[in-house]
């Protein structure tokens, strides 16, 4: 823990997604390794740093609520019928 | 038979809705964190698909192009709609103490029974992304949870893939930070239940 320090824990912050997803540079990746080898805090941060990664990818599904399409196909036919009048030459909004 | 060129998907609005209003509501949902934004989202988008498909010059799927659309339309009744202010971002979200250490860890061999607490940690990590700017939401709802691979979702947001990873990395120590005090809620009562 005496090796540790602010500046060398924030940089190992700064480099967990790319020490996760494998793409560090060989010089950081050792840094790192050794890092986190010896400071239990930063260790901590990594897991739950994993710990979040994983919970985004077992979100409960969205689904649709039920109805829906059948409300987008209206809403298209009046977002449709609403552009139509706006184009028709001879609509309410025409140049008397 | 050739196959279906796919701007008669982007043309027809039954085709629209079939193969990608499930996609386009989805993305929407996980973007507004509303059941009524995400529909006006999807309602928004698929009258600009439909009015845009014509410009729709690629010539392989078209769903790059149907997500940006709907990340700009979800965007926009996010901010109209969002009634606080997102958190600031600019410093990295792992916190120190005098000596230099970092905080906020918990002892992670006594965390609460993950599979048990399903429902409220779901809620509470969606609560964290709405309070993202928009650009960190966009992240990590693109990457870590409808899986679009670094590069595609760097083009979408318009980013380098450098400036994508740094978004995305802030994003997750922020919503770390979020779940680690539901972990500590956890435990404090956990243990005020254990003394009484």
């Amino acid at each position: 823990m005496s090796e540790c320090s602010r500046n060398l824990c924030a940089r190992v912050g700064e480099l967990l997604l790319q020490f996760r997803d494998g793409s560090l540079p060989i010089d950081d990746l050792t840094f790192v390794r050794e890092h986190l080898h010896r400071c239990p805090p930063c260790v901590g941060i990594f897991k739950s740093y994993e710990e979040v990664v994983e919970v985004l990818q077992r979100l409960q599904p969205v689904r649709m609520p039920p109805g829906l399409l059948e409300r987008m196909r209206r809403k298209i036919a009046e977002g449709a019928s609403i552009e139509d009048e706006q184009n028709d030459p001879d609509g309410p909004c025409a140049d008397a | 038979m050739p196959p279906d060129p796919p701007i008669r998907a982007l043309l027809d609005p039954e085709l629209l809705l079939e193969r990608y209003g499930e996609r386009i509501y989805r993305l929407a949902r996980r973007m507004t964190n509303s059941d009524a934004d995400a529909e006006d989202a999807m309602q928004n988008t698929l009258i600009k698909i439909l009015r845009k498909a014509d410009t729709y010059r690629g010539d392989s799927d078209p769903m790059g192009w149907i997500y940006r659309i709907t990340l700009n339309e979800a965007r926009e009744i996010h901010r109209r709609r969002s009634r606080r202010p997102a958190v600031s971002l600019d410093q990295l979200p792992i916190e120190f103490d005098e000596s230099g250490h970092a905080l906020g860890v918990r002892d992670h061999e006594r965390r609460p029974d993950r599979a048990a607490m399903a429902t409220e940690i779901d809620e509470r990590i969606r609560a964290a992304i709405d309070e993202l700017p928009d650009g960190y939401r966009e992240a990590v709802v693109l990457h870590d949870i409808e899986g679009v691979p670094y590069a595609e979702a760097a083009d979408l947001l318009e980013l380098t893939l450098g400036g994508f990873k740094t978004r995305l990395h802030r994003a997750r120590l922020h919503l770390r930070s979020r779940l680690d005090a539901l972990w500590s809620e956890m435990t404090a009562d956990g243990a005020r239940t254990e003394d009484a």
